[in-house]
């Protein structure tokens, strides 16, 4: 971009200042910032606190869940890919797109799936680095064909009922948003009490990898899409799903 | 300043009159606070976290050139580039040299009010892009041609039936005024329009300084779509929109969508960190943050400083005793309600004044997430407006003689004596509801309390002889 247009940082901030100099106060010096380490004891913390309190947290998480329209179902891993069918047919859909198989750590999940009859793809297959647009380009139609998104998550908040979504390699970010039912695997120790946790975990996230291999998206997941745009009526599946399944593994 | 007051007086009449306007901001004010009510009541401490995104706000706006410096950064870490823009101008200049230089033909916007206050859409049509706002609300207003009338239910003034003739005639096909159907269509419609832009533009809810996190939030789903589908991601944030780190924005999210709509969480938060990475298959190739001033940094260190902690929920428009009865139209401006008559005053090239269109009641202060003192840099706006005023010269007495009786009690309870018995035939249904000569103005638009048959000094004299 040619230097004409807009204003280069260095100005734009020495705009900015002028004015806090104008404004006067003394600057406040940043608080001891807490070190990395204690970062990762509170989140192991938070991690062993996720598991031990699983049973609680799953029954408020279902609770907030429920109140915002979203369903919340229980499956030994086995009988995972019989309940994804269920939801499928019960609805008349049979094509289901999915983030792939290792990143939904369920083995053989895909093949099971197929064999209850249903269309299975991968939704974000390994493409190579980088990625071509042609690739990339194929998978979107892929997903914007399929009916049903199968995914996992990261990690679940109790208290406002949300999913949080890592993108990541096998893990797209449109399998959650194009197909009109959302279905999402939760697993014991993902979830965790509050937002102020998940901040939390965020640290740690965010130190370790450097920002090149760090996430590019997380999505925060409450409910299935929604607006009440025409005569304040509420309506579900404006632009991403109208139904969100997770089901919780035993 | 006088030509906006009576533009407004004006369009207040219109909207008073119209019924079915009144209606539907009866409607969407009493349930988005009826919502956000008892949002609030899941919170164990709602002061405690009011208080503490203050702080945020505050601590950020002291060191903003730190914050700033930092987010662009890590977003140029995360692969991201970083645009300053002075004022709106610069703004648009930057978005429509992007989308040149790339070829952009088609663009796909999530809600911003950023956007709508430099007036990017007209500017990108005029050189030929097509704009497609993709918000359910913001669509049937771009369709209709018209402009928002609240910060969060943009199209709250249109009935199913006007939103059914406009989609019908978009998709070439009729449809019933059935809000199902209706957003059934719009979403087989904008799916492909989706598919099709090359450049996605959103704004932005926060971004966080210390992982160069752009957030987004949106309940259909199109902010998520906006951001990941087009080769091309740009969002637009005023420069106030930083904060330090994710656990403030955790802070953050648990007041938001309790204020504006009164979810405990908005449907979708997406924190958006550079473009898609080597390993992935979805998102953006580019993704440009535009850092805007366009009146901002005037503000800090001055009375309307707090003003740029708002974080646009609304709220305060659905308690406005004026807002509620004369509608977002009224303040023919991107920002209504209280918060928008302050922002009105200094964002961009024609900033005008109309702190009078307040009743000064304090419900704004009550709701705010971040408790704004509204009401304050209102009286701060009006003193402005008056300053220079040449009062006339009977004004002028009036306020003397106001200031003379004020200061001593016992000229006070002669004029209030006077009062009672000077008042009486100007009294109807126990209200003052037209004063005679320079006192018209007073009740031309209210009816003002009578002096009390018993003033309170001798109630209160009373009361203290009981104890």
């Amino acid at each position: 971009m040619s230097p004409e247009i807009g204003t280069d940082q260095g100005s734009f901030l020495s705009m900015v200042r002028v004015a806090l100099k104008r404004r006067g106060a003394p600057v406040p010096r940043p608080g001891p910032d807490i070190p990395g380490a204690d970062w990762a004891e509170r989140a192991r913390r938070i991690q062993a606190e996720a598991l031990d309190r699983w049973e609680e947290l799953l029954a408020r998480f279902t609770a907030e869940l429920e109140a915002v329209a979203g369903v919340v179902h229980r499956a030994a891993p086995a009988g995972v890919p019989a309940l994804v069918s269920r939801i499928a047919r019960e609805r008349e859909l049979s094509r289901v797109v999915t983030w792939s198989e290792p990143a939904l750590g369920l083995q053989d999940l895909l093949a099971c799936l197929r064999a209850e009859g249903l269309e299975v793809e991968d939704g974000s297959p390994h493409l190579g680095r980088p990625a071509t647009s042609e690739a990339v380009e194929t998978i979107r139609r892929r997903l914007d064909r399929g009916e049903v998104g199968l995914t996992g998550v990261d990690y679940a908040v109790a208290e406002s009922g949300s999913l949080v979504l890592v993108s990541g390699s096998g893990k797209g970010r449109l399998v959650s948003c194009l197909p009109l039912v959302h279905v999402a695997i939760l697993r014991p120790g993902q979830l965790v009490a509050g937002l102020e946790e998940v901040g939390v975990l965020f640290e740690v996230l965010h130190r370790q990898a450097p920002p090149a291999d760090s996430p590019s998206s997380v999505t925060f997941i409450t409910g299935p899409s929604r607006t009440a745009d025409i005569e304040l009526s509420l309506t579900r599946g404006v632009h991403g799903p109208k139904e969100l399944h997770v089901i919780a593994l035993s | 300043m006088t030509d906006s007051r009576s533009a407004f007086i004006a369009k207040a009449r219109g909207a008073i009159e119209d019924r079915q306007l009144q209606e539907a901001l009866d409607l969407a004010t009493g349930r988005f606070l009826t919502l956000r009510r008892n949002a609030f009541r899941s919170l164990p401490d709602p002061e405690g976290l009011r208080e503490r995104a203050r702080a945020i706000k505050q601590r950020t706006i002291r060191e903003l050139d730190r914050h700033l410096e930092r987010l662009a950064t890590e977003i140029q870490r995360a692969g991201g580039r970083i645009h300053f823009a002075a004022d709106g101008r610069e703004c648009v200049d930057i978005i429509l040299r992007l989308a040149k230089e790339r070829g952009v033909r088609s663009v796909v916007k999530s809600k911003s009010m950023a956007s709508e206050e430099i007036h990017l859409n007209p500017a990108l049509e005029g050189a030929g892009i097509t704009v497609v706002e993709t918000d359910l609300g913001e669509w049937i207003i771009q369709l209709a041609k018209e402009t928002p009338s609240h910060i969060i239910a943009p199209a709250i003034h249109k009935t199913a039936r006007q939103v059914a003739e406009l989609f019908s005639a978009a998709v070439k096909q009729e449809l019933p005024p059935d809000p199902e159907a209706l957003t059934a269509a719009a979403r087989q419609e904008l799916r492909q329009k989706f598919f099709r832009a090359d450049m996605g533009i959103s704004g932005a809810n926060f971004a966080v300084a210390e992982t160069g996190t752009i957030v987004i939030v949106t309940n259909e789903g199109n902010g998520r779509l906006v951001t990941t589908l087009p080769r091309i991601h740009v969002a637009i944030m005023g420069m106030e929109k930083v904060i330090p780190s994710l656990r403030d924005l955790m802070v953050f999210l648990q007041l938001l969508a309790r204020s504006a709509t009164g979810q405990k969480m908005s449907v979708y938060t997406s924190l958006i960190r550079g473009p898609r990475r080597p390993g992935e298959t979805d998102g953006p190739e580019e993704v440009h943050l535009v850092i805007m001033d366009n009146g901002r940094s005037r503000q800090v260190g001055g009375p309307l400083e707090e003003s740029l902690n708002c974080l646009r929920c609304g709220a305060c428009l659905n308690v406005c005793p004026v807002y509620k009865k004369v509608g977002g139209h009224t303040y023919d401006s991107t920002y209504p309600g209280p918060i928008g008559i302050i922002l009105t005053s200094f964002l961009g090239h024609e900033p005008k004044n109309l702190s009078g269109a307040s009743t000064l009641c304090g419900a704004c202060l009550e709701v705010c997430p971040v408790n704004i003192d509204i009401p304050r840099m209102l009286l701060d706006l009006r003193h402005e407006a008056e300053q220079w005023r040449e009062l006339p010269r009977g004004e002028r007495w009036s306020f003397r003689a106001a200031g003379l009786i004020l200061r001593s009690p016992a000229l006070y309870r002669l004029a209030a004596r006077l009062g009672r018995i000077f008042q009486r035939p100007f009294l109807h249904d126990g209200y003052l509801d037209r004063l005679p000569g320079p006192g018209a103005g007073w009740t031309r638009f209210r009816d003002l309390p009578p002096v009390a048959a018993r003033p309170f000094h001798a109630r209160w004299k009373e009361l203290e002889r009981e104890s």
